[in-house]
């Protein structure tokens, strides 16, 4: 179930920035280059998740343990790191807003220098925003699913959020700013790095207390450890930025 | 562009260098101490418990320290 949250969870993060870009491309040069630039990133995940899948299978159980869990653990950190500082107010919140304005003013902008070649333009920043958002989710679904046989079922969770967030995104159509992001990066952070202690421990022979349970004490350990470094941030800096 | 898409995948994993470091570092503490046998798997798992968090706390105090003197 933990596999699954976190899948869905990440997936939903990674889905709706990549949603804002691709939404600001069809806005500005309509539904073509945003849908083909779109189909272009996915068909290239799907190539690269067609050829990795069988190596990982090739790669002994512990082995592969350690390496996805000292990723995690850099992948997970990071993003809790960056909901603290932001929840702090050190760094600025994502804005979805803010990023569909750029994307848009960017695309405007070459739109007056180069209008034949703009097609290629927005289709290349659709297809690279469903690239490195869809390389994210591949990583995360990977990564919480491979050691323990929840691939498919975490694969789910996150065509799960896809779909929700695409479902909503072509009902409001505009940048889902609602969603609330650095809540969710807080909670996905903690749980991947929570997977990612695990996974390293198992690679090393840690035979931890409750087995599978364990992830779910290491993820309170993450958010106890985070909110215990929000308070203490807030109280030295009183006015977030 | 494949530069830059590159250079974004990497950035998954990195984002600052001092935690990255960090974390490889009690990492490899713990995958040393497995490989020569020292202590057992219960002195890894209290290596990775302690020194995981330990990391995240030390980096975030300081990047807010950096930024009180900014």
């Amino acid at each position: 179930m933990t596999a699954v949250s976190a899948a869905f969870l990440g997936a939903l993060v990674e889905v709706v920035e990549a949603f804002t870009i691709v939404l600001a491309v069809s806005l500005i040069r309509g539904w073509r280059p945003a849908l083909l630039g779109t189909l272009a990133g996915l068909a290239t995940l799907a190539i690269m998740v067609a050829a990795l899948g069988p190596v990982l299978s090739l790669i002994p159980l512990r082995a592969l343990q350690f390496v996805v869990g000292a990723l995690l653990l850099l992948f997970g950190l990071r993003w809790l790191r960056k909901a603290i500082l932001r929840s702090i107010g050190v760094i600025a919140l994502h804005d979805e807003e803010a990023a569909f304005v750029a994307h848009t003013r960017d695309l405007t902008a070459a739109e007056q220098l180069r209008s034949d070649s703009l097609d290629w333009i927005a289709g290349l920043a659709a297809l690279k925003a469903v690239l490195l958002e869809g390389t994210e989710v591949v990583f995360i679904v990977i990564a919480v699913g491979a050691g323990n046989g929840m691939l498919w079922p975490a694969s789910l969770g996150a065509l799960s959020a896809a779909v929700l967030v695409l479902a909503v995104g072509s009902l409001v159509h505009k940048p889902l700013s609602q969603v609330p992001e650095n809540a969710l990066k807080f909670a996905v952070g903690a749980m991947l790095s929570a997977f990612g202690l695990f996974w390293v421990g198992e690679g090393l022979g840690v035979n931890w207390p409750g087995e599978d349970l364990s992830i779910l004490a290491f993820v309170v350990l993450f958010l106890g450890i985070a909110g215990a470094l929000i308070l203490a941030g807030r109280s030295r800096s009183p006015e977030p930025a | 562009m494949i530069g830059s898409i590159i250079k974004e995948i990497l950035g998954l994993f990195v984002d600052d260098e001092i935690l990255a470091i960090g974390i490889l570092a009690i990492v490899g503490l713990a995958a040393a101490i497995t490989l020569v046998q020292w202590g057992g798997p219960t002195v890894v798992a209290l290596v990775l418990v302690i020194g995981l968090p330990a990391i995240l706390v030390a980096d975030v105090l300081l990047t807010l320290r950096r930024s009180a003197k900014q």
